[in-house]
């Protein structure tokens, strides 16, 4: 099933009635309103589609207010198992829908002994970005910096 | 922090999961630890229109 996401637009004045696609005229999408998507007995997260990343500052000012949050980036695809010669893709955005975070249950990295589920388990507060990275890993989930920060939302 | 700090590095290869901070304990480069599951204290998914 395809999945229905509202495209931000900023919002000006004058400009609201350009800011209206088909389906929000129809009354399908209550304009101004992300489209809520996920499996069907859970939580389903607002997802909002940015024309570009220069409009976040907007969209989280709209949706959070004055709310503190913290943020954490992902790639919305990756490859496992490169190095067999069959890659398999994966999609971490359908992972990030249906459970909140990009970390699926396989991944070979994720789950490599001493990697930060452990830390789930036994918090030793001890960054192991570096340290931990598993030789011979089969996932090209390149562990690039993941942004972390608490800032106020204006 | 701005904003824009948040995201000069990004492309419509990636996205990004906003969570309410309430909902976890600690959070370093890569590490989050959760007080529950990551699906309640996502707020928001963003990414670029395809």
């Amino acid at each position: 099933m395809r999945e229905r996401v509202m495209p931000y637009r900023k919002k000006s004045p004058g400009a609201a009635k350009n800011t209206t696609n088909a389906k929000e005229k129809r009354g399908k999408i209550p304009a101004g309103k992300p489209v809520r998507v996920g499996a069907k007995g859970k939580k389903k997260i607002p997802e909002i589609a940015l024309t570009n990343w220069k409009q976040f500052a907007d969209v989280i000012r709209r949706e959070l207010g004055e709310r503190e949050f913290i943020v954490r980036n992902f790639d919305l695809v990756v490859f496992d198992g490169i190095e067999t010669g069959n890659p398999v893709e994966v999609d971490l955005l359908a992972v990030a829908r249906s459970t909140g975070n990009d970390r699926r249950k396989n991944a070979t990295m994720w789950n490599a002994e001493g990697f930060d589920h452990d830390h789930d388990r036994v918090p030793s507060g001890k960054n192991l970005m570096k340290s931990s990275m598993p030789s011979g890993s089969t996932s090209v989930a390149v562990r690039t910096k993941r942004t972390v920060a608490t800032i106020r939302s204006q | 922090m701005k904003a824009s700090d948040l995201t000069k590095n990004l492309t419509e290869n990636n996205g990004m999961i906003v969570y309410d901070p309430n909902h976890l304990k600690q959070a370093a480069p890569n590490e989050y630890w959760f007080k529950t599951i990551p699906l309640k204290a996502a707020l928001l998914i963003l990414r670029l229109e395809v």
